[in-house]
Order: C-alpha cells, then sequence, then structure tokens
C-alpha cells in the first residue's frame, strides 16, 4: 500500500536519505525510529510530496506520488506531531472543514461518529479547539483521518508530548484504525508506544534504514539495545545483519 | 458557490479579528460617503442660493431699465441702475457660471475641490486667483476623509489586515502540512482564502459607493452609472494588486509576523514613500506655477499700464471710436470708464500668454503625475477618484477656458455701452449672452481615466505574475 523504492532526497550537498526502501501492506503499522535528523519526516514528506527527489520513487496504492501527487493525497491521510486547528471552530467544525478540503461532504451524525470512534468526547464536539488539550487535538486528527477514508496513514511523532493516559488512548485509536485495511506509517520517538501497536519496526540512521524487524520479535530491552547502538553509531546492516 | 469555498467563507467569518475589520471597513467607508453627500448637498444649495439671487438681480435691473423706457420711473428715481458700468462692471453686478457637476461629486469631500465651481463674471479681469490649491501635486497627496481617500489608502490596508497570515500563520503553527496533505494542495487553499477576502472587501465598498450614487445621483444615473463602473474596475484592480501581494507573501513565509512586516513595508513604500518622491521630484523637474511670480508679473504688467494710461486709453478709442462717451460722467465714472475699463482690457490681453504660459505648466505637471503614478497604486487609484469626483486641474482648466470665451462675448455685448456711456436698455439685457457650460471633452476624459487605469491594471498585472510564480512553489 505504502511503498518507497530506492527513495533519496538531499539538501544540498546532504544527503537526507540514501536510497530507502520501504513496502507496508494494508491493515500494518510500521513504526519508523530513529535520532533527530535521521530521515524520518522527510520519508513521511517524500510519500505526501513535499519533497523533490534526488532519485528513486514513492506511491501510495500503486499511485505515483511524484506523477499524481494530488491523486496520491486523495489516498492518505497524515497526522502531524502537532494537529494544528482552527481555535474559533469547534471540534466539528473543523473536522466539516478538513473533510471537505480532503473532497468529502457529511452530514453531521456522521462526521460526530467519526469524533467518536476517534475517541473524543462527545462533550468536546461543539466546544471550541482554542480550549482542547493536545490528546484531544490528536483525536481530532484521527478523526481527520477516519473522514478521509484514507487508505494509508501517516503519522509524524503523533504521541509527542501527550500523557500516557491520551498516548494509550490514541494508540487505542490506531489500532482500529489499521483494523479497518488501512497501512500506518508512524514516525516516533517513543519506544515503547511502537513496541506496543507496531507490527513492524524500522531504525534509521543518517538517511538509511539501519533495522527493521517484527514487533513481535522484540522485548522492550532488546528494542531500546537496537536503538541506542544505531544512534550512537554502532550501525546494523539490515540486509546482512552484521555488526559494522 | 462550491463546498469548499463555502468553508473558507465561515473559515473567514468566524475568525475573530475579521468581523470587528469588517465593521470598522463599513463604518469607515459609510462614513466617507456621508461626508462626501453631505459636501454634494451643501454644493448644490449653495448653487441654487447665488443662481436665485442671480436671476433676481438681474431681473431687477431689467424691470428698472424697462420701467424707465415705459415712463413709469423717472431718470431721478433710476439712480445709477441706468450707468452701464455699474451694471458690467463690478462683480456684484456680473453673472454666475457654474460647471457642469462631476457624475461622482461625493467621492470627495474637499472644500476647494470644484465640483462644482462657482465663478463670478464680468468686464472686469479674472484673474485674480489664479492658483488653486489643487494645482499643486503636494495638495493632492492628502485631503478630508473622503471616499477617494478610503479606496486609495484604507481599502489596501485592509486587505493586508484580512490577508496577510493566510498561510503563514498555519506555516508557523507548523499546520500548513496538514493542509497541504489534503487533495487540494496549498495553492488552491490560498487562492479560495484570497477569493473570499477579496470578495468581502470589494462586496463591502462597492455596496457602500453603490448606495451613495443611488442616493447623490438620482437624476443622472445614466452618466454616474458608468462612471463607478470605472471605480470599481479601479478598486477591484487595487484589492487585486495587493491580494496578489500577499498570495506570493503567504507562499513563502514561516511566520505571520514575516508576512506582516514584508507587506507592511510595501504598502508604506508605494502609498506613502513613492507619491511623496514622486512629488518631490515633480516640484522641481516641472514645477507647478510660482504664485509669487504670478502676482509679480500681475504687478509689473499693472505698473506698466499705469504708467502709459493716457496712451493706452488712446489707444482703444482710437481702435474703437464709436465707443467714445456720448456724455460727460462725474468724476466717478470718468475714472472707471476712461481709465480703467481700458486698462482692464490692456491687463488682459498682456496677461493672455502668460495665463497660457502657467496654465500649460500645470497641464503638463498633470500629466507627469499621472504618469508617474505607475510606481504607486495608490496615487493612481488616488488620481481616478479625484477625476470621477471632478477634482482634476485639467477640469478646472477646462472650466476656466469657457469662463474666458464668455467673458469675451460678455464684453463684446456691453463693450460699446459701457465705453461711450449710452444707457443700457431693457433689450441689452434680454439679449444679453447666456453661458452654457460645455461637456468635458470625452476623448481627452476617456485618456485620462484609461491611463490610471492601465497604471492599476500594469501594477496587478506584476503582482499577479509574482504571486502566480510563488504559487507554483508552494511548500507546507
Amino acid at each position: 500500500m505504502l511503498k518507497a523504492e530506492t527513495l533519496t532526497v538531499t539538501y544540498g550537498s546532504h544527503t537526507a536519505l540514501g536510497g530507502l526502501d520501504l513496502d507496508i501492506a494494508e491493515g500494518e503499522i510500521y513504526a519508523l525510529l530513529g535520532p533527530n535528523g535521521a530521515g524520518k519526516t522527510t520519508t513521511i514528506n517524500a510519500f505526501l510530496g513535499f519533497v523533490d527527489l534526488a532519485g528513486g520513487r514513492t506511491s501510495v496504492a500503486g499511485i505515483n506520488v511524484q506523477e499524481n501527487p494530488v491523486a496520491a493525497r486523495r489516498a492518505l491521510a497524515y497526522i502531524p506531531e502537532q494537529v494544528n486547528l482552527y481555535g474559533w471552530f469547534s471540534g466539528l467544525e473543523n473536522l466539516d472543514y478538513f473533510a471537505r478540503l480532503g473532497g468529502q461532504s457529511y452530514d453531521h451524525d456522521v462526521l460526530k461518529r467519526f469524533l467518536t470512534q476517534a475517541g473524543l468526547q462527545e462533550e468536546a464536539f461543539g466546544r471550541k479547539v482554542v480550549g482542547y488539550s493536545k490528546g484531544m487535538r490528536q483525536k481530532v486528527g484521527i478523526a481527520i483521518a477516519l473522514a478521509k477514508q484514507a487508505k494509508a496513514l501517516l503519522l509524524d511523532e503523533p504521541t509527542s508530548g501527550l500523557d500516557p493516559a491520551a498516548s494509550y488512548e490514541f494508540s487505542e485509536s490506531l489500532k482500529r484504525v489499521s483494523g479497518q485495511g488501512v497501512a500506518v506509517l508512524m514516525a516516533t520517538h517513543d519506544l515503547f508506544r511502537a513496541l506496543d501497536i507496531a507490527d513492524r519496526i524500522g531504525i534509521m540512521h543518517s538517511g538509511i534504514l539501519q533495522d527493521e524487524r517484527a514487533a513481535k520479535e522484540l522485548s522492550a530491552r532488546e528494542l531500546e539495545s537496537l536503538y541506542l547502538s544505531v544512534a550512537r553509531g554502532r550501525v546494523h546492516q539490515a540486509s546482512s545483519g552484521m555488526k559494522i | 458557490m462550491n463546498g469548499r469555498l463555502q468553508q473558507e467563507w465561515r473559515l473567514f467569518l468566524k475568525a475573530p479579528a475579521t468581523l470587528p475589520l469588517l465593521i470598522v471597513l463599513t463604518v469607515l467607508s459609510a462614513f466617507a460617503v456621508y461626508n462626501g453627500s453631505h459636501r454634494v448637498v451643501q454644493s448644490d444649495r449653495a448653487v441654487a442660493a447665488a443662481l436665485a439671487d442671480d436671476i433676481e438681480r438681474y431681473a431687477t435691473y431689467e424691470k428698472t431699465a424697462a420701467d424707465f423706457e415705459a415712463g413709469l420711473i423717472t431718470e431721478a428715481e433710476l439712480g445709477s441702475v441706468r450707468n452701464a458700468h455699474s451694471t458690467v462692471l463690478f462683480r456684484g453686478a456680473a453673472r454666475v457660471l457654474i460647471p457642469v457637476r462631476s457624475e461622482l461629486g461625493f467621492l470627495s469631500a474637499a472644500e476647494q475641490r470644484p465640483t462644482p465651481d462657482l465663478q463670478r463674471i464680468g468686464i472686469n479681469t479674472r484673474y485674480g486667483n489664479t492658483d488653486p490649491a489643487l494645482d499643486n501635486p503636494e495638495n493632492r497627496l492628502d485631503g478630508p476623509f473622503d471616499s477617494v481617500f478610503i479606496i486609495s489608502w484604507l481599502v489596501p490596508l485592509f486587505v493586508l489586515l484580512l490577508s496577510y497570515d493566510v498561510m503563514a500563520r498555519d506555516r508557523e503553527h507548523r499546520g500548513s502540512a496538514l493542509l497541504a496533505a489534503q487533495a487540494g494542495g496549498l495553492r488552491t487553499i490560498i487562492v479560495q482564502r484570497l477569493l473570499v477576502r477579496f470578495a468581502a472587501v470589494f462586496g463591502i465598498v462597492a455596496t457602500i459607493l453603490l448606495l451613495g450614487t443611488l442616493y447623490n445621483e438620482p437624476d443622472r444615473l445614466g452618466t454616474a452609472l458608468p462612471g463607478l463602473a470605472v471605480l470599481l474596475l479601479g478598486l477591484g484592480l487595487i484589492i487585486g494588486f495587493w491580494i496578489c501581494l500577499s498570495a506570493g507573501i503567504n507562499a513563502r513565509a514561516k511566520n505571520a509576523a514575516t508576512a506582516g512586516l514584508v507587506l507592511l513595508t510595501v504598502w508604506v513604500g508605494t502609498s506613502l514613500l513613492a507619491p511623496v518622491a514622486i512629488s518631490i521630484i515633480l516640484n522641481r523637474t516641472a514645477p507647478p506655477p510660482d504664485r509669487l511670480q504670478g502676482i509679480l508679473e500681475m504687478r509689473e504688467i499693472q505698473n506698466d499700464l499705469n504708467r502709459r494710461r493716457d496712451a493706452v486709453s488712446q489707444a482703444y478709442y482710437d481702435a474703437q471710436p464709436d465707443n467714445r462717451p456720448v456724455r460727460q460722467g462725474n468724476e466717478y465714472e470718468e475714472y472707471w470708464v476712461r481709465e480703467l475699463y481700458p486698462r482692464i482690457l490692456a491687463f488682459d490681453a498682456a496677461f493672455a500668454p502668460l495665463a497660457q504660459e502657467r496654465e500649460a505648466a500645470r497641464v503638463r505637471q498633470s500629466e507627469t503625475l499621472r504618469r508617474a503614478s505607475v510606481v504607486s497604486p495608490s496615487l493612481a487609484m488616488k488620481l481616478l477618484g479625484d477625476d470621477l469626483s471632478g477634482g482634476t486641474p485639467e477640469r478646472r482648466q477646462s472650466f476656466l477656458r469657457s469662463v474666458d470665451d464668455y467673458q469675451r462675448q460678455w464684453r463684446d455685448h456691453f463693450d460699446d455701452k459701457l465705453a461711450s456711456m449710452r444707457p443700457l436698455t431693457a433689450a441689452d439685457y434680454a439679449s444679453a449672452p447666456i453661458y452654457i457650460a460645455p461637456a468635458e471633452d470625452k476623448i481627452d476624459r476617456m485618456r485620462r481615466l484609461v491611463e490610471r487605469l492601465a497604471a492599476l491594471a500594469l501594477a496587478f498585472a506584476v503582482a499577479f505574475a509574482w504571486a502566480w510564480w510563488s504559487l507554483k512553489r508552494v511548500e507546507p
């Protein structure tokens, strides 16, 4: 569903992504880990068509993002680290606004259902977003993704700054979304949450996918050890499993 | 309206700053129209009073002359009315001349703008006040709180206030990526948001101007509405210019403050600094006629005529022997008729080339100012508004030329009566020339309006091209 082939992105002389290959299936949750500057956000931006590629290609549901970014974005939903909603609109109005931007138009009952599915309390639907917590905004972000009926979901540090309860609720919502067959690519620093919800975990460093494992193969301690070794430069090669 | 535009309307109208700003714009525009309408009403009253007074006084003269001829009153009772110079020499006995009022006089609330103008005309020279304030471009940059001021300076400022952050604020709060991830992309969103703002500002100002036109010109809608259409075209172009600049800035700016500051700097540059710079350059390269110089030139001619007064009077009567006085007047009459009147004619003949030169300098300067306004949309809009409200040097010069023509007719009619001191008859009054205000030269008018619209269109085209180029490269 989400596919990157030898994805290469450069900013001047700096290589942000160096030939990344990625393939995420329907209903799969893929967590992308790595230190700051590893290339996680650039990978997401490449799927969104926000960056010019120096090489390779990305596709969403078989649609080449570089050739047809509008059609590709139609199949995608995206939740950034901070879901910036319009404070003078209610959660419901924000959802309506973004749903229409995404080309969908629903009546209020349907919109409320999306908000409920995303885990937002009903009493908050009509309240102005300016009074929402970050967790509530993230939930509206999920509702926007649900309303878009996207085939793939991209998340960039979605649980950053959330308290454990909000983070848990968010994870549960995400599981429900992937349960509907949506492919999820999530860039995160939250190892615990990644292990909890992801099917596969990839660890990046300097624009290269250094290691990739099935989440169920790893314990929390193993994941932390793996992450730290990559972050400290003791790089694994995913293809050979050799330590270099 | 499609659903997306409807959503942008809602988002725009619900934003906290929108309604207060739109209400302030509405109130200011309405107040400006009120000011202009008040001035039109006052002017109409002044014109009506002056005309009524003129008609009544002239009718009295005619009736007195007719009564005398019918033997109803004696010569002793007739007094000075019988004497020609009393009737035609003094300004108090002169006719009131009024030009055709401009189609959109209510756009301006200026005291000195001649819309309509009153010019008293008679045998006396009119070269007394040859330097109206509007000839000086410095005086044309500021002005009262009227619609011309609103649409030239304040409307662009309101457009900036409403549009400077249409995307820059989202980018600042990292919300532009979420917007860009929706199918349409940022370019479409920026364009739709700016279209909504264009419609709001244009709709409010255009509606108020339309109401002002309907209120002030109910009997002249045939000429007023085309004038309003020209004005609204200019308004659309100047709003479009600023909307395009906002689009270009919002395609790039990382935060709202930067976008606002850049746009405000452009506004200060094009709306304040450029007109002042143009005015300074213009006053050095093509200065308006110097008032003091004009007074000195007049005085010099007067002094020369005073020195040659006997020769001037002699030359006049030699040239027109039939106009020699047929009777001996008193000392007062002798002075006016034998000395002052020939000198007035000689003065006007001597001053005419200078007056023409000064008039040409004014028109030259006005044309240069108009062309220079290509670098300042606000100045171009101001000049367009001034033209439609009637406050332009060209219009005033055209009126004064017609006044000169009429003065010549007036003098030709009364000249022999005045110089010869023959009594005026009722027939003389009845056959006096009638002033008909000339219609403005349509081609010249169109040329001026088109030039100003072209300046605005050029500014819009440049801003549009830049916006287009920037929007093609818009990034979250």
